[in-house]
Parts: C-alpha cells; structure tokens; sequence
C-alpha cells in the first residue's frame, strides 16, 4: 500500500483530508498521547463544581487564586513521576525534556479549560454538537467538518467543507459498533489567565451552560493555550488544573 | 483519490485495531505505508514526513492524525523541539524503552514547488540537521 506524499501535498481533496483525520480513530494512538481509556477522574483535578465555584467567587467577590494553587494538583503529581523516573526510568520525554514538559505544565500564561463526557460517547454524529475524537475537538456544521473547535470563543484551527450526511455516514460505515468510543461529547468551557501571578477565569454565558449541563461522569482538563491554541490536536496529553480548596 | 492507491489510509472498514506508519519511500514519493496490530507494529526503520517550501519546514496533519508515529506538533509546537536529531533520539529512545524495539527514525523531506496545504507551518528554527546526524532521504517535486 503506498501514499504518494506530492498528492498528499496538492491534490487531496478536502473530503479526503477529513476522511483520513477521522479514519484516525486507534486504541493505540501514538507516541505521547493518552488513549481514552487512560482518562479518568483523580481525586483533586479541577472539576466542572470547582471551575464554576472559582468563576463564580471571581465576578461576584473579586477572589481570584494564584499559580501555585491552580498547578498544585500537577506539581504533586510531577513530584511522584520523579521519584518513578529516577527509579525506573521509564519515559525518555522526562529524561530529555523534563524542564520543558514542566514548564509545558505549570508556567502557561493561559489555559484553555475542556470538559469531556467520557461515559457519553454517540452512535452518530449529529450537527452543531462537539466532540472530543483522538485530542482534537471536533465539530460538524452544515457543510463544514470543524477541527481544533473552541466554543469558548466560536472559532476553530481548520474549517474543511464537506458533505455533512456523508460524513456522518462514513463514520458510521468505519467505527460501527465502537463508534460510541471514539465521539465523546466535549468542549472548551473556560480560559485561565495570569497576571501578576493572579488567574482569572473566562466563561462565556453559553459556555457556562455547556459546563454545568454536563454529564456527571466528565472530566475536566486543561490545554497550554500559549503554544498549542494553533494546533489541531491539543487535547491528547492532559494538563490537570487543581480543584481549588476553600 | 487516495483510495484507489490506498483503501486503508482513507479507511473503508471497521479496522480500529490497525496501526498505520510509513515504512519506506520510493523517489517518486510514493511512501509505503506497514498496517498491523499496534503490538505487532514494529517496523525496523520508521519515516517522518516534512515537506519543505520556500525555505521553510511544513508538517502535513493528515499524517498527524493517521500515522502511529504521530503526534509530533506536540514535540515541536507545545515542547518547543525544533531538531530532528533531539526528536529522533526521543522517539527512538521511547521504542526502546516502552516497546523493547529498536529501530531507525528516517526524515523524508519533500521539496515542492508550491506551499503544501493541509500542514503546519514548522518554526523558522526547525531544522533537520546534518547529514551524519540525522538520517534523511530528499524527495524533489
């Protein structure tokens, strides 16, 4: 089987771009990204309960909280993978880019905040619903397949026309009975910005509503918006924002 | 269409176990593409596209998306990698450790004529690196 890498680069069409990104649907996605199944709600991750508690505190009484406290839960976390690193040595990514993959984590002056349905995965696309499929979110739109969707702000890293109905056809065709985990109902919810050390929260009035309708059983994760806001997939590797005792 | 070429990159199946990744290049372009269970998805050499324009890197995100080898905006967007030879080492360094594999990272730079679509525009300091560092076949359109 061969690909001509020219085609690749000129002559694809834009059904065939959007076929080949969600024949990308794979249990075993690749170097550095999570799998799905890898998802799960840890004790002391940010939740949609204390997204919106901390959004609420800051318009209503001014109370925002500092860096350390939102990247607490990660720095914790980061601390026990160096104890794990140094006895087994278990990820090169760590051993080569361990500054970097911190500073990755905790020194982000923005955050784009998402949350995930993770035990609502469809059996069929529908318009006008995002999803999260492979660390992208995705979105169809008549006549438009949405990439890297933002809710928050409405604007998404590509637009790719397409034939919406043959779409949600193919993935119907390709993913069958495991369709349901691949298309889990998502969106970016809220932004977190420092300044001066002080993070302040962005929610939009629909996007509020988004977090607060969702299913009981989500997750909530974060993506550095500083460097990956350009990118499709931005979603594949978890940064964990704390949930903020008060 | 690619599908005439290649029924499994533009999948036409329920064929989610398969991994995909490039295992070789011919000097037209045409790049083999190895399909197999994840665990049995180990290829002794594995290639990474980069299309070159203008004098500047472009990374296709169709094979973002598709390829098993993936992810590398990640490396290069988010952690800021911007060579090669650090990215191979990487990549090799993590077959070896959490698949028990070696094998050989190949960057295949296709030089076109005209900016490539569907790609990230790579940083102006990406850079592939030399010769005796970093194993590189060139593709001219």
């Amino acid at each position: 089987m061969s690909l001509n890498l020219l085609h690749l680069a000129h002559n694809l069409t834009e059904e065939e771009y959007a076929k080949m990104v969600l024949s990308s649907g794979d249990y075993f996605p690749g170097f550095y990204r999570f799998t799905m199944g890898d998802r799960n709600h840890e004790d002391g991750q940010l939740t949609i309960k204390g997204l919106t508690s901390r959004y609420f505190e800051q318009i209503s009484l001014d109370k925002t909280y500092s860096r350390s406290e939102w990247t607490a839960f990660t720095n914790k976390r980061l601390s026990a993978q160096d104890l794990r690193n140094e006895a087994h040595s278990d990820y090169a990514i760590f051993e080569l880019l361990d500054q970097k993959y911190k500073e990755w984590m905790t020194a982000a002056t923005e955050y784009d905040i998402a949350v995930i349905d993770i035990d609502c995965g469809v059996d069929e696309l529908a318009l006008d619903q995002t999803y999260f499929f492979m660390g992208s979110l995705i979105r169809l739109t008549e006549g438009k397949l949405l990439i890297g969707y933002d809710y928050l702000r409405d604007e998404s890293t590509q637009e790719i026309v397409v034939d919406t109905s043959e779409i949600i056809r193919y993935t119907k065709q390709i993913y069958g009975e495991n369709h349901k985990e691949f298309f889990l109902p998502a969106d970016l919810v809220a932004s977190l910005r420092f300044d001066n050390d002080n993070g302040y929260i962005t929610m939009s009035d629909e996007s509020l509503s988004r977090a607060v309708i969702s299913d009981s059983n989500n997750i909530v994760i974060a993506s550095n918006r500083d460097v990956s806001k350009h990118i499709p997939i931005r979603w594949a590797k978890d940064i964990l924002l704390t949930d903020i005792e008060v | 269409m690619l599908q005439g070429k290649d029924d499994k990159v533009v999948r036409s199946n329920s064929d989610i176990n398969i991994s995909s990744t490039i295992t070789g290049i011919d000097n037209e372009g045409n790049a083999e593409i190895g399909y197999a269970y994840f665990k049995e998805a180990l290829y002794p050499d594995s290639y990474i596209v980069f299309y070159k324009y203008n004098d500047r890197y472009y990374y296709p995100l169709a094979l973002e998306f598709r390829l098993i080898d993936n992810n590398i905006l990640y490396l290069t967007e988010e952690l800021g990698i911007n060579s090669v030879e650090q990215m191979f080492q990487m990549l090799t360094s993590s077959m070896n450790k959490e698949e028990k594999w070696s094998n050989e990272f190949t960057a295949i730079v296709v030089h076109t004529k005209h900016e490539p679509k569907y790609c990230q525009l790579l940083s102006q300091d990406f850079t592939v690196g030399p010769i005796d560092k970093v194993n590189q076949r060139h593709i001219y359109e």
